[in-house]
């Protein structure tokens, strides 16, 4: 209970007070934007479990790198693709806890994760915090008709937090939406296919404006019924009516959709093809590139599958019918065969991230596409040998880039990385940079520059000048 | 809201409040609201109230039912459609479309609300609702106003939400819940809706010392719906980890959707005849077998060997959920038996360990090939304790096909429960040959019913209780389950014991 009370004093001060001066703020980065004639930025991360087959390291760092096997899909993209090798995660502490959960707890966290009770190692770690997704689509995404997403593919099994990456608030967990159906439904609600005349736009937006109102009224009515427990749940719910009031309030944003940003499900989904997990994968790729193409959101998160899943995909399948399937049944064998199995799933992952790019590629912005003012993040809870499964040198991959070009792209940026004794050791090191000061670094290169205390101060640099163009 | 008792005064001084759950907020699952929806706004068609669907369903804690921000933009477009169309299109709602303002507020809107919130507003709840009404009449039609209230009301945290927070704290923090807040939370654990105005009243006119007594009784008719039964069913899934079915890929081309879906049928058709039947028992689930073959499943019980099977454990639902991909997996149906059904805990598998030197080819056997990789060292010292429940099933493949041999060997299914890590032996345990006499053991096995009992307790309270199975609160209440087996036994002891009626403030 403590530690909830530490943790959302900052939070709850950001809803109560801050919320009008942070929407102000996210007002004002779209002016900016808008000024310099520049198209807003929008974010993406994207997760694949059980980290990746070693090879993805390659000896030519800088420009000339070259593309390890699994990673040959890229090629077209290689101007628009940065590999960060050196990096780890959060000092999770690996006494305390599962391999995979603290990677997982921790990737989009900037601070220790927090201990719940659970079958695995005596504790099952979930965020302590508002994770870098949420936080960011304060700021970039506030104004947007869907702040943010979430999304899974055909592999839902969160069995001990499996999928619990993004946190609306400390143990407070927002899981993937699996089906693409619903991801369209939630990030296209509203859109219409005419605009409204001015006078009816107008009616339109003092309705919601009272809808609203009256709704925070009993919020407020509802508060002085709760104790601080309860209070600490209802935050992330008053978080949205708040977002949704300023966008009804915001003149320029009250229905933003036009007909060119109505899209059909139906339509979406043709040429779609392939088994089952590609299928929804790329469906939910294509819903997103849509969605980020109009507007409707400006920061998502995907996570494509999970370690305790039993997803397969072509190639996955071994001499030994007995060694096939699923991470869990080959993730810790340390042979040619695991390797191979490792393989055949980076490939997939691959591709269907490539089909993402392809995507986001397709729609026009300004002098370039959407892929060059979106910023994609593809990372993994277990770093450079997954057969280890430690958390050094974690395999980063980034794709697009931020309005302005400010990334720099093109490379495979090599980060001093101190080996130490063990892996203990060098999840410990502060001088060894983390996956959370990347994520700074790209919203620093957004002109975010007020998230800093997201990240625990020893281990929190600043930005990572190798990424800034 | 009235309360149930005031503040505490049965709980337990040797029991620590930490064992209870804390004051909390309980979001309503994405069926429950609809059935709250369609209770609340009658004469609103079907195709919009199904439209309304928020992510996570009851089966999910608390925890994981955070209302992301992409739930709630589909969820306000669709009450915005919702309290138009009530308004509209009901007929109960025909004063606000041709009466006049005050008839429309106080003879639609405010029943209506007093639905949707399960209660009758607080005077300064109805004093913001009629104060923005009026406002909203000041720029639009009368009906227009009238669904701008409604949909304020839909977007509230008193409809999405039902809250725990009891009513006078002692001094360890303790609080009773009001006997609003009991009711609702007897009513949604057990039917998954408020309770019927009937039931209400019937609760409601009871005294304090009775309602306890008059919720047993009344939990005893829901357990006997089959509403219950079918939540029941769903928590049944995710014990024996049959949720995860339609998600599951085998290499094998017999695993289609439609075997998917019979394997589903099938176990939920064994539940109900078994545990969920009336008279049923926990002994039943593990010591009955299906009274038919369920339809779509003939292939997979074809060639097999009935005496082999036994109760759930036997199921090829159950089988093939538990299994890998290409074949049988001792260490998951090992850990299905020591984590799931015994509450053990496992620790999780050692990195980096050493498997270059260990020998396994292409002509082993599962089983062989298990526990050759299970004897390289620190691997074994958990695997001497997983695999050998595991390979009492290692007659049944990856989908729950009986088989004799494998590799062109007999298979050995022998196997055992050997103590768990640091633990005394189990009584009535000794060396098996395949999965009927651990069946046997665990229809009568106190730890099988206590950790049972301990997740079904939580499931119903939506919330993982303090120390689970240790938890210093559950021997008052699965005493008779442990005799019996009854869920309705349970249930009853449940919602009359403090685990449910009290709570806990904690550090604030």
């Amino acid at each position: 209970m403590s530690r909830h009370g530490r943790n959302s004093f900052g939070r709850r001060a950001f809803l109560g007070a801050g919320m009008s001066a942070l929407g102000m703020a996210a007002l004002q980065q779209r002016a900016v934007a808008q000024a310099d004639g520049m198209a807003a930025p929008r974010f993406v991360f994207i997760y694949t479990p059980c980290g990746r087959e070693p090879s993805w390291r390659t000896e030519t760092p800088g420009a000339g790198f070259t593309l390890a096997p699994t990673l040959q899909m890229f090629e077209p993209f290689r101007e628009r693709m940065a590999i960060i090798d050196g990096v780890t995660l959060v000092n999770f502490d690996y006494a305390k806890y599962n391999s995979h959960l603290g990677g997982i707890s921790t990737l989009l966290g900037g601070k220790i994760p927090l201990k719940k009770a659970g079958d695995f190692q005596g504790g099952i770690p979930v965020s302590s915090q508002r994770t870098f997704d949420h936080l960011l689509a304060d700021r970039i995404g506030a104004t947007s008709p869907v702040s943010n997403i979430v999304l899974g593919g055909v592999d839902r099994n969160n069995d001990a937090g499996a999928l619990q990456l993004s946190y609306t608030a400390a143990d407070q967990p927002e899981l993937p939406i699996h089906e693409p159906e619903r991801a369209f439904a939630a990030l296209f609600a509203g859109a219409q296919v005419n605009v409204p005349s001015p006078q009816d736009s107008a009616l339109r937006q003092t309705w919601e404006k009272e809808i609203l109102g009256l709704s925070q009224d009993q919020t407020n009515a509802f508060k002085h019924q709760l104790g601080s427990n309860e209070l600490m749940q209802l935050e992330a719910y008053q978080a949205n009516l708040n977002g949704a009031f300023q966008r009804v309030m915001d003149p320029n944003n009250f229905n933003p959709t036009s007909a060119g940003c109505s899209k059909n499900f139906a339509t979406l989904a043709l040429g779609i093809t392939g088994e089952d997990y590609q299928r929804q994968h790329d469906l939910q790729s294509r819903v997103l590139a849509a969605a980020l193409a109009c507007g409707r959101t400006r920061v998502a998160t995907f996570a494509m599958g999970s370690h305790l899943g039993s997803m397969t995909v072509p190639g996955s399948i071994p001499a030994d019918p007995n060694r096939t399937g699923a991470f869990a049944g080959a993730h810790h064998l340390h042979d040619a065969g695991a390797i191979g199995h490792y393989q055949a799933f980076d490939r997939y992952y691959g591709e269907r991230i490539r089909f993402l790019l392809q995507e986001l590629d397709s729609y026009p912005e300004g002098a370039g596409t959407v892929l060059d003012n979106t910023i994609l993040v593809w990372s993994t809870e277990i770093g450079w040998d997954p057969l280890e499964h430690d958390h050094e040198r974690h395999p980063v991959f980034l794709f697009g880039n931020v309005p302005g070009k400010k990334l720099n792209m093109g490379r495979y940026h090599q980060l001093p990385f101190d080996m130490g004794a063990n892996r203990e050791e060098r999840l410990a090191n502060p001088q060894n940079r983390r996956l959370h000061e990347v994520l700074l670094t790209i919203a620093q290169a957004m002109g975010t520059t007020d998230l800093e205390s997201f990240a625990d101060p020893a281990y929190n640099h600043g930005p990572i000048s190798q990424l800034l163009a | 809201m009235a309360g149930a008792g005031g503040a505490p005064t049965t709980i337990s001084a040797a029991c620590e409040p930490t064992q209870l759950l804390p004051t909390r907020l309980v979001r309503l699952a994405s069926s429950e609201l609809r059935a709250q929806l369609r209770a609340a706004l009658p004469g609103v068609a079907e195709s919009l109230i199904s439209a309304v669907d928020l992510q996570a369903e009851h089966v999910a804690p608390v925890a994981e039912r955070v209302i992301s921000a992409a739930d709630f933009s589909a969820y306000y477009q669709a009450v915005l459609s919702l309290a138009q169309a009530y308004v509209d299109q009901s007929a109960d709602a025909a004063a606000c479309r041709t009466g006049v303002a005050d008839s429309c507020l106080q003879g639609v809107l405010r029943p209506a609300w007093q639905r949707l919130y399960r209660r009758v507003p607080t005077s300064e709840e109805w004093a913001a609702a009629s104060l923005r009404f009026q406002t909203l009449l000041a720029t639009h039609p009368l009906a227009t106003s009238a669904a701008g209230v409604v949909a304020g009301a839909l977007l509230s945290p008193q409809v999405l939400y039902r809250s725990e927070s009891g009513q006078g704290t002692d001094a360890r923090g303790v609080t009773r819940l009001s006997r609003a807040e009991l009711i609702d939370l007897a009513s949604f654990a057990f039917t998954g809706r408020v309770p019927e105005p009937n039931v209400l009243a019937q609760l409601s006119a009871v005294d304090d010392a009775g309602l306890k007594t008059a919720l047993g009784t009344q939990v005893a008719t829901w357990v006997a719906t089959d509403t219950f039964r079918e939540r029941a069913s769903d928590f049944l899934e995710l014990r024996f980890g049959v949720q995860h079915l339609p998600e599951l890929s085998r290499s094998d081309a017999a695993f289609t959707p439609a075997l998917k879906t019979a394997f589903t049928g099938e176990f939920r058709e064994f539940m109900g005849e078994t545990l969920l039947a009336p008279g049923g028992s926990f002994g039943d689930l593990f010591s009955k077998s299906p009274t038919r073959q369920f339809p779509g499943l003939e292939a997979v019980y074809a060639n097999d060997e009935p005496t082999r099977r036994q109760g759930v454990l036997g199921l090829a639902s159950l089988l093939a959920a538990r299994a890998a991909p290409n074949g049988s997996d001792p260490v998951k149906r090992g850990i299905m038996v020591r984590v799931d059904l015994l509450c053990e805990t496992v620790p999780p598998p050692i990195a980096g360990a050493d498997f270059s030197k260990v020998m396994v080819t292409d002509d082993m056997q599962t089983r062989e090939r298990f526990a050759t990789l299970a004897a390289v060292a620190p691997c074994n010292g958990c695997h001497q304790v997983i695999n050998p429940p595991g390979y009492l099933f290692e007659e049944f493949d990856q989908l729950g096909r009986h088989r004799d041999s494998e590799k062109g060997r007999p298979i050995d299914a022998h196997g055992s429960l050997p103590p768990a890590f640091g633990k005394q032996p189990y009584a009535g345990v000794s060396e098996w040959d395949g999965l009927v006499p651990l069946a046997s053991w665990l229809a009568s096995a106190p730890q099988a019913r206590r950790c049972f009992a301990a997740h079904f307790v939580s499931y119903l309270l939506s919330q993982a209780v303090p120390s689970t199975v240790d938890n210093c609160q559950l021997p008052g209440i699965t005493a008779r389950f442990e005799q019996s087996g009854r869920l309705d036994e349970l249930a009853s002891d449940l919602v009359t014991s403090d685990l449910f009626q009290y709570r806990t403030r904690g550090n604030p």
